[in-house]
């Protein structure tokens, strides 16, 4: 999440920064993610939600607009929708088309399958709707590997329809793997190609992601390669989930804090509510939009999210000198891969990590859930390493 | 905008060589698709033709910003405040810094300026 801090409004006493005011928590989220089905017609290897298959205790229409009138009520400015495949939702845009129209601005994710022209012109005509393609390398072989045959070609052709109907500046997003890192100039050749922005996020070992980290993160080299790649260009946008390389020295454009549960939750597809996008498990699990209290309740009062605006221990990074740069680097990240929560980040640039991983190699890691993969996904092996 | 007796005012009281005092005859209105939402530090300000969210930080400037739609100019705004003028510059800061991002909007008969463009990071509200 990237916000305009740049230039504060208003004073704090000296002691108090804006910083530590969102990490003791808002009112209510800046930045919600809304997964709005499990449903997938994909089945990437990355997949941070383990999805596929649709659950059936999915939230109905009629509770999906009354969490829009609650999201309107608490002014959560913004929701930031995804999946699975949101717009397999048959009521997709009834969801949508009432959250913008209710002022809550939306921005969604899709992997373009299902965005036809008549879709784009749809779009084309709604005010405060943004909408971001997936793609996971600039070109077919490097994403398909990842996203599964003809995803790449599936992406294209959404572009091509948005860029048709004038739907104006689209995003393109990727995650950031071993194998597309070397990519990104091409990447930023294509997102202006289509006059769209290129946003780059992090991968993290969360839902499927956790079984195939090991082998899609970047190196040690390629994290550094990314830093000075995105130093050198501030327009790319991050979603600021890359603040663990703050600790290479100049600190990324964002707010450089770990916002779960504090500034960020995620909706799940049957109304559960967890601490951040990265998090879909049991431990950081805080409550249900259908629970007595709705929503707000959840965010204002439970126990989970209450802690996490406590202030944290630097743990076993109290010794380093980065400390106030990384914040410690990303909860998520380093629940499942099993460390402990005031580890080091298991990507921490100065190797912290190293040796504790090293230490628990073999041990069972924390099993994502739930889990809606399908049964019949068919594990895709991995293209080349680009190097 | 011109520099006002008002201005002057404040030049030989508070800060002589303060650069947003041009603003305190401007007459200012936060502008229709920008929504406050109270906090305990202040308020969020979002935009939501931007996008842009700013942090208003601390209530006095969040009543101020609140009364310029009432007010004729923002002396006013500060005078209804109760705000002690040794805080104005600070304050017109703030407000100079709205003006900027697209939040607030002069009340004239000139032209509307166009909105300002954003970036691309103060567009990026997602996580």
């Amino acid at each position: 999440m990237t916000i305009d801090i740049g230039a504060p409004v208003g004073h704090l006493t000296k002691t108090e920064t804006l910083v530590d005011q969102m990490k003791a928590g808002l009112d209510a989220p800046i930045c919600l993610t809304w997964e709005l089905t499990y449903a997938c017609n994909l089945a990437c290897i990355h997949c941070l939600s383990s999805s596929g298959r649709r659950d059936t205790r999915e939230l109905t229409t009629s509770e999906a607009i009354a969490v829009v009138d609650e999201l309107r009520a608490l002014q959560v400015f913004y929701v930031n929708i995804g999946g699975g495949e949101p717009m397999i939702r048959k009521d997709f845009f009834d969801i949508v088309e009432y959250a913008t129209t209710h002022q809550v601005g939306v921005k969604f994710s899709t992997n373009g399958t299902y965005l036809d022209r008549a879709a784009a012109e749809r779009f084309a005509a709604m005010d405060y709707l943004d909408i971001q393609i997936s793609i996971d390398g600039a070109t077919a072989d490097v994403n398909d590997a990842v996203r599964g045959e003809g995803s790449y070609a599936a992406a294209i052709e959404a572009m091509e329809h948005l860029k048709a109907v004038n739907f104006g500046p689209f995003k393109i997003s990727l995650v950031v793997t071993r194998h597309n890192v070397d990519q990104l100039d091409d990447y930023l050749a294509l997102a202006d190609h289509y006059g769209a922005q290129l946003r780059v996020t992090r991968l993290r070992p969360a839902g499927r992601g956790a079984d195939t980290w090991h082998e899609l993160h970047p190196t040690q080299a390629q994290q550094r390669q990314l830093y000075d790649w995105l130093i050198d260009k501030p327009h790319v946008l991050t979603g600021d989930s890359f603040f663990h390389l703050s600790a290479y020295g100049e600190a990324l454009p964002g707010l450089n804090l770990c916002g779960a549960g504090r500034v960020v939750c995620l909706i799940d597809p049957v109304g559960d509510v967890y601490a951040c996008p990265f998090v879909i498990h049991d431990e950081f699990r805080a409550g249900s939009v259908r629970d007595a209290g709705g929503f707000g309740q959840v965010w204002k009062q439970s126990e989970l999210f209450r802690s996490l605006r406590e202030p944290s221990s630097p743990g076993a990074c109290a010794s380093c000198g980065s400390y106030d740069a990384c914040q410690g680097g990303c909860m998520a990240a380093k629940f499942f891969v099993g460390l402990e929560l005031d580890d080091p980040d298991p990507e921490c640039v100065k190797g912290n990590a190293e040796p504790l991983l090293a230490a628990i190699a073999g041990r069972a890691t924390p099993v994502p859930s739930p889990d809606h993969s399908r049964p019949t996904a068919v594990k895709i092996a991995l293209g080349p390493t680009r190097r | 905008m011109s520099v006002s007796t008002s201005a002057e005012v404040l030049n030989s009281q508070t800060d002589s060589a303060h650069p947003h005092s041009a603003l305190l005859d401007s007459s200012l209105r936060l502008d229709p698709m920008v929504s406050l939402r109270p906090e305990p530090f202040g308020a969020l300000a979002y935009h939501f033709g931007t996008r842009r969210l700013s942090f208003l930080r601390s209530p006095d400037i969040v009543a101020v910003v609140k009364r310029l739609d009432a007010s004729v100019s923002v002396t006013e705004a500060l005078r209804s405040c109760a705000i002690a003028q040794p805080r104005w510059p600070s304050f017109l800061a703030a407000i100079a810094t709205l003006i900027e991002s697209g939040m607030l909007l002069p009340v004239s008969d000139d032209p509307p300026a166009a909105a300002p463009e954003t970036t691309a990071a103060q567009k990026d509200l997602t996580s």
